[in-house]
């Protein structure tokens, strides 16, 4: 049984939301029923088939989108199981409340990206916007459960309000990553902005290089050797095999907890120094 | 039956079922996984007094182990999941989360969850840190030498607990190397520990005792300084009798170390004082796994 391949045929004025066009929301669909699926786009209701050309069957349990645009919102947003693929960037909330299953973003992905998640896998090979892993707006806690691999930048506010869940970027970090975090981990592999951490109650930010600044509600006890660092690496190792020569070595890191404002709980792991060297080559 | 001259009697060894898990004990070294392992195994040769029967599996490479670093498996097993559950956390919590730099994880992928670093982790005082990753969740307890680390549960497995052989020999010094030569073969088996000092056991007892107070006592049978006295098992020529007991965690896993023991404790030969194997049972009726020597052996 081949994917369902959906490919964008006319370029969307509008967002157009692809909430439920998920192996689990189109499951049992015939493809001309599928071109008839009707999704949100703008104010209106339209037919997927009135924006892409489409191919194959949910039933394979797999979606590709071609040619996305960043017009496309929410894809994967409630994705309970089952694998989406897409080739090209798209646009807000994609993966948010997502509950398992995979999102594979070829390109990069808009603000929100898979805000209060509950579990799965998002993996992006190119950047993304602010609250990253957050909360969706109104709602106080950002992601629960579940894994997210960003593969360029990600914006402001990655991991707000985090309460659960593991978060790698292996570009820059915008600014307030962490900020507000519950619980979870943040593995940072680029630069960091301003105010990492702040309001971090418990968590983990792990840093593969020395933060810009540091607010001065975190204290430094001193650098250590912590067999959950290569725990940590060989699990992300095995999602994503390129992350092996950006985390070899990753054994040992300065333990600084913060934030002390709220209760000084969580903390920032920074690769000690022979191996923030092999991370920056 | 014989082997290098060495009598293989028709007999069989009777076992009976156990719960079982595997845990992994690293450590920055594979001396301080040693002591760690080697500690948290001790004291643990029968279930008759010692609640639990444990013996290392084997050492690991550091890349066999979760965390990279040089570890030990080792084999607990317990007549019950409430006892299992009790040596574990007793065991795991005064001889690893003690022991310099250790970790310790769970050893098996599957099977009914113990407790493990879930109750472990309370040392902690509420500064211990939990992490999941993917669906294993670890705790990260602050000890005076950093974090002691340690997996959420471990996974209990059915086992077989009291595989056996017996060594018939001429002395002392001719079982003993017999034996030693058995253990140094047997020790390459996965899924096996032999849970006495050495891998070997030189008190084999029978079920029950003339005193009341005593569930076992001497199997009197075997024991050389009171033939003549007590109805035998063994002939005129057999001046000494080791046994070497085996649990493991599936009868296939016992039957290759009955196996390749035998064969290494033959080895020797008659003319270097090797009489004969044999096997201890309780006439069959007690345990419902039966090894029989030369089934195995054949």
């Amino acid at each position: 049984m081949t994917a369902l391949t959906l490919t964008l045929s006319a370029a969307p004025d509008f967002d157009l939301d692809l909430a439920g066009v998920s192996p689990d929301g189109l499951q049992g669909l015939k493809a001309d029923r599928v071109r008839r699926h009707r999704v949100p786009y703008g104010r209106r209701v339209v037919a997927l088939g009135d924006f892409f050309e489409i191919d194959g069957s949910p039933d394979s349990g797999e979606i590709e989108i071609r040619n996305a645009t960043a017009k496309l919102t929410r894809v994967g947003a409630g994705l309970a199981g089952g694998t989406i693929i897409v080739k090209g960037s798209t646009g807000n909330a994609c993966g948010s409340e997502m509950r398992g299953g995979a999102l594979r973003i070829q390109g990069s992905a808009g603000d929100y990206l898979g805000a209060a998640m509950r579990g799965g896998l998002i993996e992006v090979s190119g950047s993304v916007g602010a609250f990253a892993g957050g909360g969706l707006p109104g709602t106080t806690l950002g992601m629960k459960n579940g894994t997210m691999l960003i593969g360029g930048d990600a914006g402001d506010r990655l991991g707000d309000r985090m309460r659960r869940g593991l978060v790698v970027v292996s570009g820059a970090a915008g600014a307030y990553a962490g900020c507000n975090m519950l619980a979870g981990t943040l593995v940072l592999l680029g630069a960091t902005g301003a105010g990492l951490g702040s309001g971090m109650r418990r968590g983990s930010i792990l840093l593969a290089r020395e933060p810009e600044m540091l607010l001065p509600t975190f204290t430094s006890t001193g650098t250590f050797n912590l067999a959950i660092l290569p725990v940590l690496t060989r699990h992300l190792v095995s999602l994503k095999r390129s992350l092996k020569a950006k985390l070899e070595g990753f054994t040992e890191a300065r333990r600084v907890v913060g934030d002390a404002a709220c209760g000084g709980m969580g903390e920032l792991l920074i690769a000690a120094p022979a191996a923030a060297r092999r991370t920056r080559k | 039956m014989k082997i290098n001259g060495v009598f293989i009697e028709d007999t069989f060894a009777e076992a009976f079922p156990m719960k079982a898990t595997r845990l992994i004990v690293t450590a920055l070294n594979e001396t301080w996984a040693g002591h760690a392992a080697r500690a948290m195994t001790g004291f643990a040769t029968s279930v008759i007094a010692c609640g639990c029967e444990a013996g290392i599996e084997r050492v690991l490479k550091p890349s066999e182990t979760p965390d990279g670093r040089p570890g030990i498996a080792v084999l607990l097993f317990a007549m019950s999941t409430k006892e299992l559950t009790k040596q574990l956390q007793n065991r795991v919590g005064q001889c690893v989360l003690t022991s310099p730099t250790s970790a310790c994880f769970a050893g098996l992928d599957a099977g009914d969850p113990l407790p493990l670093g879930k109750t472990l982790r309370y040392f902690g005082d509420g500064h211990q840190i939990a992490k999941k990753f993917g669906k294993t969740r670890y705790w990260r307890v602050p000890v005076m030498d950093g974090e002691f680390l340690v997996q959420d549960v471990a996974y209990m497995s059915k086992a077989i607990g009291g595989g056996n052989f017996l060594i018939l020999a001429e002395n002392q010094a001719a079982a003993l190397d017999s034996s030693e030569r058995a253990i140094a073969a047997m020790s390459k088996v996965a899924n096996v520990v032999m849970p006495f000092p050495g891998g070997v056991v030189r008190s084999g007892s029978k079920v029950g005792s003339k005193y009341k107070a005593l569930p076992a006592s001497t199997n009197h049978r075997y024991c050389p300084t009171l033939k003549g006295v007590v109805d035998s098992a063994l002939s005129a020529d057999v001046g000494a009798v080791l046994e070497i007991v085996i649990d493991g965690l599936d009868v296939e896993s016992i039957n290759e170390a009955t196996r390749v023991g035998v064969r290494a404790a033959c080895a020797p030969g008659r003319k270097k004082g090797v009489i004969a194997i044999s096997a201890g049972n309780y006439g069959g009726n007690l345990g419902p796994f039966h090894f029989r020597l030369r089934d195995i052996l054949r």
